[in-house]
């Protein structure tokens, strides 16, 4: 606990975070990648992933892509639509850099699990360049 | 117990929500806490519970609120609570400052409209106080017929 509070100087990207390790968040190529998981379900009766576990899959998707460009970002705000269940299985994410400034970047990411053509989720944000 | 404690009990019955350790707190009317836990800390340089955590914490508030405010319908209507629960449609989350390195993080949330298919609600995050935000979240959700929760 100590030795993660502590690090400092060393930056570490974003698949490095404690919280990615948590998700198993992975990153192949260009596709963030979240393998299927009990402890992600948020709704036991459909079963569905929790909204909140593919919001924070969708961001470090798009934080993972800043890092690509070489750039440490934090997040100003999100927005999350929920398009369809998303069902306990892996799911994939892509995101796109639509503005990347000086300051801030605007990026858009897509989910989806079986079929790259019909997302489960996408988000908006905006990311404040700190590094 | 009565059955709307229980009810609200049963918020920290879902998988994600068990693994991250949230809990209900009882003397606020919709209220949920994020203890402080290193494996769920975003960037490790600053220290602080991730934004994603965060967001899945307002979430379940929001949820939690609209679960609330069903109920308080039904009741004032004098009927059963409506079976099913409800699906997130859009959540977009603002990021108000950095939480604070190593602190626990709250969330309250209330439900601003209830139609027959659609709950609005807006949330917030904060570690000691509600003046000192960390997070604001505004949020619709679908009404749906499938439960959340097993009877």
């Amino acid at each position: 606990m100590s030795e993660v509070i502590a690090s400092t100087g060393a930056q570490r990207p974003v698949a490095a975070w404690p919280y990615a390790r948590f998700l198993d968040v992975r990153l192949e190529g260009g596709v963030a990648v979240l393998p299927f998981a009990e402890r992600l379900i948020g709704n036991p009766i459909l079963p569905a992933l929790h909204g909140g576990a593919v919001a924070s899959f969708l961001e470090m998707a798009a934080l993972a892509r800043l890092d690509a460009e070489g750039r440490r970002a934090r997040t100003i705000d999100v927005t999350v639509d929920y398009l369809r269940p998303a069902r306990p299985v892996t799911t994939y994410a892509e995101a796109r850099i639509l503005k990347l400034g000086r300051r801030a970047a605007n990026l858009a990411v897509e989910a989806w699990q079986e079929d790259r053509n019909a997302p489960i989720a996408a988000l908006r944000g905006h990311f404040l360049i700190i590094g | 117990m009565g059955d709307a404690l229980r009810g609200d009990l049963a918020w920290r019955g879902t998988a994600l929500s068990i693994a991250m350790g949230f809990e209900t707190l009882a003397d606020r009317l919709c209220a949920m806490r994020a203890p402080f836990r290193a494996e769920l800390v975003g960037d490790p340089e600053g220290g602080a519970l991730a934004g994603g955590v965060i967001f899945a914490l307002l979430d379940q508030t929001c949820g939690m609120a609209i679960s609330q405010a069903l109920r308080a319908r039904a009741e004032a209507e004098g009927r059963e609570p409506r079976p099913g629960g409800m699906a997130t449609l859009d959540f977009r989350l603002d990021h108000i400052r950095a939480p604070r390195p190593g602190a626990s993080v709250t969330a309250e949330a209330e439900c601003l409209k209830l139609t027959g298919d659609v709950a609005v609600v807006r949330g917030w995050a904060y570690e000691e106080s509600a003046e000192d935000p960390i997070a604001a979240a505004q949020a619709a959700f679908m009404l749906t017929n499938v439960p959340l929760f097993s009877a």
